[in-house]
């Protein structure tokens, strides 16, 4: 059908039918199936209307009817304005999209497509029979190209041009400067099927002009602008990701099909043998429409249902991952703890909560001498009745054997056992939540104190020895001294005794400091044992009140004792209070100068005893005061007075009064004297 | 009473000490019996009964507090009032030379030999009076 013997209106009318078939199927597909995206769909309705100029374009051809054909044009020409508007806001939308948005090229395009706009009533006037843009029809439309042109069809042209070139020139500003190469690339693409074969379209209207007869023009406007455009089309398609061998299948089937149809329609030389083609063509277009959109919508939906499964099997993979980590880090983490309970020096046994041992370490078979297999998960009939007694007695809740010399906690008890040889252990007893289930057992930890037993025996033989052995040899100096100033081995003259005076009360002094050690020894050690029994101080105070009184005497202090009486019975270590009294009073003789006055009282404040020691010594510097009950010190006065002082007086003092739950407290003036106040609650402790 | 002269036991392993406190009680007009060990000790009291016993208790062979148990035991001893005279004086030897049934416990190094001489008197004195 295309050969150079055809004649100029049909090469024309050839190609205003294809063009109008091309556009339309790219309008269609893209609209069936991209229609959520807002360019594909600017790009559509442009190529819509592309579409409708040219099937009326083609109409005209097809009529013999001058006046319809004249119509026909006028309709097709219209068109050109909602094509240009749409091409226009293609653009100018596309350059926003990829560029910073310029006011004055939106400006410009909506100003041509406002002036565009005044071509529609003009060509509404010209339908009316007036002749503005389209002039008469001089020939029938198979033989003439166009009708005449209007005086004012240049000014159409030629808006129409400029629309043209705008749009051609913002789809280049794209190509460009666009921000990135993918919005380069689209801004030429975009020149190449869009603008360029809009300008290869406006050469369809050399011929109103009479410049396209020999069908050249008509030739070029469908040699450049349908593939150019086409090109395009197939392109958008694949840019919107439709790219589906499904879908692109269907819709090849379908265009075969309208193709058949269409040329058949187009080669029918008359309506009547048209008419089957046509009709068969629409139903084509509905069916071919509803197929494509199914076949697309089922296509989308694997896409998701793709998507999903992939999501879900990165995550499955993910979970089977982390569950493997997890699991290997759990029994990393048993093998861990199993080695280090294995490891301990500490004997451990694990029971269930039924009783029943669950674990037991390697340190607790030794201790024991027990084996694991004998024991471990076993009932206790099944468990050699030696072993039983060990472990019933390992058991043992409470703490049946009192003997010891000082309490422990009331987790802890301790036990002697014979493995066969004799071992202390001290047990504790924790409570743990197992280790499987949701019961609750305990720990049973063993410690081997056998050593530290006996060391601690040592240590209270040491104790005991050394009194013993350093205070022998001093009574022995002391009593010596006193056999001498007794005058019983002869009578001493006054220098003589003075001397011995001297050597007497330096071995008195002696054994003091012995005592103060020795008891300071025994504080340290939790050693220094208290007994309180209920009693009257007034008793307690007889059994030292001669000693100090004879203490007093040698300095001719006048020491009293006032209140004792009246002090109601309470219950207090008699021994360690009058250790305590007698230190301060010691001190207060000491620290005072002869024919002083030392005061000793007692009475009742509020529910507790306050003993107060009272000198006219040399007192106490303040800054001394607070370190007074720390162990060894002494302070300036008192050393520079007297020099062999221990220092350890008062920290016994303050440990005594502390053990009654009391409290001291010192007033001090220096060179006027100082006073200790003790106070002890009376009620019970 | 000034007339009777009361009778001691000392036992006392301390050569110096035992002579110094023997002397003392002679010159307080004491009659002294003395023996420096457990043993001797038993064997004094086979034959003599003294008003009252001064007992160490660190003693070659038998100890002090062997020696009060068994004066203790015995019927005819055991009202003998047995005062502790030692340098031990922990809690613990106190508890038990209480128990065992001494009368009194005294440390020496904290007693002058005048002391130890009143506290003896006045253990016998009260016996008496009763």
């Amino acid at each position: 059908m295309l050969s150079f013997s055809l004649t100029p209106p049909e090469i024309q009318a050839t190609s205003f039918g294809f063009l109008f078939f091309v556009l339309a199927i790219a309008a269609f597909f893209i609209l069936t199936t991209s229609y959520h995206d807002r360019m594909a769909r600017y790009f559509a309705f442009t190529a819509l209307f592309g579409a409708l100029i040219n099937i009326f374009s083609f109409l005209y051809h097809t009529t013999n009817n001058l006046e319809l054909a004249r119509e026909y044009r006028i309709i097709s020409q219209s068109f050109s304005v909602t094509f240009l508007w749409l091409l226009l806001i293609f653009s100018i939308v596309l350059y926003e999209k990829y560029l910073p948005p310029v006011r004055l090229y939106r400006i410009l395009a909506w100003g041509i497509s406002l002036i565009m706009g005044v071509s529609l009533p003009v060509f509404v006037l010209d339908a009316l029979g007036y002749g503005f843009y389209i002039g008469p029809l001089l020939g029938a439309p198979a033989v003439t190209l166009t009708p005449e042109p209007g005086p004012y069809f240049l000014f159409h042209i030629g808006w129409f041009t400029l629309g043209a070139l705008y749009a051609l020139f913002l789809l280049l500003m794209i190509a460009v400067r666009g921000q990135d190469r993918a919005a380069r690339v689209m801004g030429l693409l975009m020149v190449l099927c869009v603008a360029a074969p809009t300008l290869s379209r406006t050469l369809g209207y050399l011929p109103w002009y009479h410049l396209g007869s020999t069908g050249f023009s008509s030739l070029a406007v469908v040699l450049l602008s349908g593939p150019l455009f086409a090109f395009g089309t197939t392109y958008a398609i694949l840019r919107h990701k439709v790219f589906n061998i499904r879908l692109i299948t269907t819709e090849l089937f379908i265009f075969a099909l309208w193709c058949f149809l269409f040329l058949r329609a187009l080669l029918s030389h008359s309506w009547s043998a048209a008419l089957p083609d046509i009709a068969l063509l629409g139903a084509t277009i509905v069916l071919g429409v509803f197929l494509i959109r199914s076949v697309l919508r089922e296509v989308e939906q694997r896409e998701k249902l793709e998507i999903l499964a992939g999501e879900l099997r990165d995550l499955n993979e993910n979970l089977e991952v982390r569950v493997k980590e997890r699991t290997e880090e759990l029994s990393r983490s048993k093998v861990h703890i199993e080695t280090v309970i294995e490891s301990l020096t500490v004997g451990l046994i694990e029971y269930d909560e039924k009783g029943v041992v669950y674990r037991l370490n390697k340190a607790a078979e030794e201790l024991l001498g027990v084996k694991r297999l004998e024991v471990v998960r076993k009932g206790a009939s099944k468990i050699p009745p030696a072993v039983r007694a060990i472990l019933s007695a390992v058991k043992r809740k409470e703490q049946k054997n009192v003997e010891l010399e000082h309490s422990l906690p009331e987790n802890m008890l301790e036990l002697s056992i014979e493995n066969p040889r004799h071992i202390d252990l001290q047990i504790t007893t924790v409570p743990v939540s197992l280790e499987q289930g949701s019961g609750r057992g305990y720990v049973k930890l063993l410690r081997d104190i056998t050593r530290e037993k006996a060391i601690d025996r040592n240590k209270s033989e040491f104790i005991s020895t050394a009194a013993h052995q350093l205070r022998t040899p001093l009574a022995a100096l002391r009593w010596t001294f006193e056999t001498f100033l007794d005058g019983g081995i002869g009578r001493v003259s006054k220098a003589q005794k003075e001397i011995l005076e001297q050597g007497k009360s330096a071995s008195v002094n002696m054994i003091r400091v012995v005592n103060d050690l020795l008891n300071v020894a025994r504080i340290e050690e939790g050693r220094f044992d208290y007994e309180l029994k209920e009693g009257k101080i007034a008793d307690a105070l007889e059994n030292i009140r001669p000693t100090l009184l004879t203490l007093a005497s040698t300095k001719r202090i006048k020491l009293d004792f006032e209140g004792f009486d009246a002090i109601p019975a309470f219950s207090f270590d008699s021994n360690k209070l009058m250790l305590a009294l007698q230190n301060l009073v010691d001190n207060a003789i000491k620290y005072s100068p002869d024919m002083a006055h030392v005061k000793v009282l007692a009475k009742v404040e509020k529910k507790t005893l306050a003993l107060s020691v009272a000198d006219q010594g040399i007192g106490i510097p303040k800054e001394d005061q607070e370190k007074l009950f720390t162990k060894f010190f002494r302070s300036r006065g008192a050393t520079a007075m007297f020099t062999d002082g221990s220092g350890l007086g008062l920290f016994i003092v303050k440990n005594i009064v502390d053990k009654h739950a009391g409290t001291i407290v010192v007033e001090s003036n220096e060179g006027k004297g100082t006073t200790f106040t003790m106070r002890i609650p009376l009620a019970h402790h | 009473m000034a007339d009777e002269s009361v009778r001691v036991l000392v036992v006392e392993d301390d050569k110096l000490l035992s002579s110094l406190v023997v002397r003392k009680l002679k010159s307080d007009k004491f009659e002294v019996l003395y023996a420096p060990n457990g043993e001797d000790a038993l064997k004094i009291l086979e034959k003599e009964r003294p008003q009252v016993i001064l007992l160490d208790i660190l003693l070659p062979g038998i100890d002090g507090f062997e020696v009060l148990k068994r004066v203790k035991q015995n019927e005819k001893l055991k009202d003998i009032p047995v005062v502790i005279l030692s340098n031990l004086g922990q809690e613990s030897d106190i508890e038990q030379g209480k128990r065992l049934g001494a009368i009194a416990f005294l440390v020496k190094a904290s007693l002058t030999l005048d002391e130890i001489a009143k506290e003896v008197k006045r253990i016998t004195d009260g016996a008496k009076g009763a």
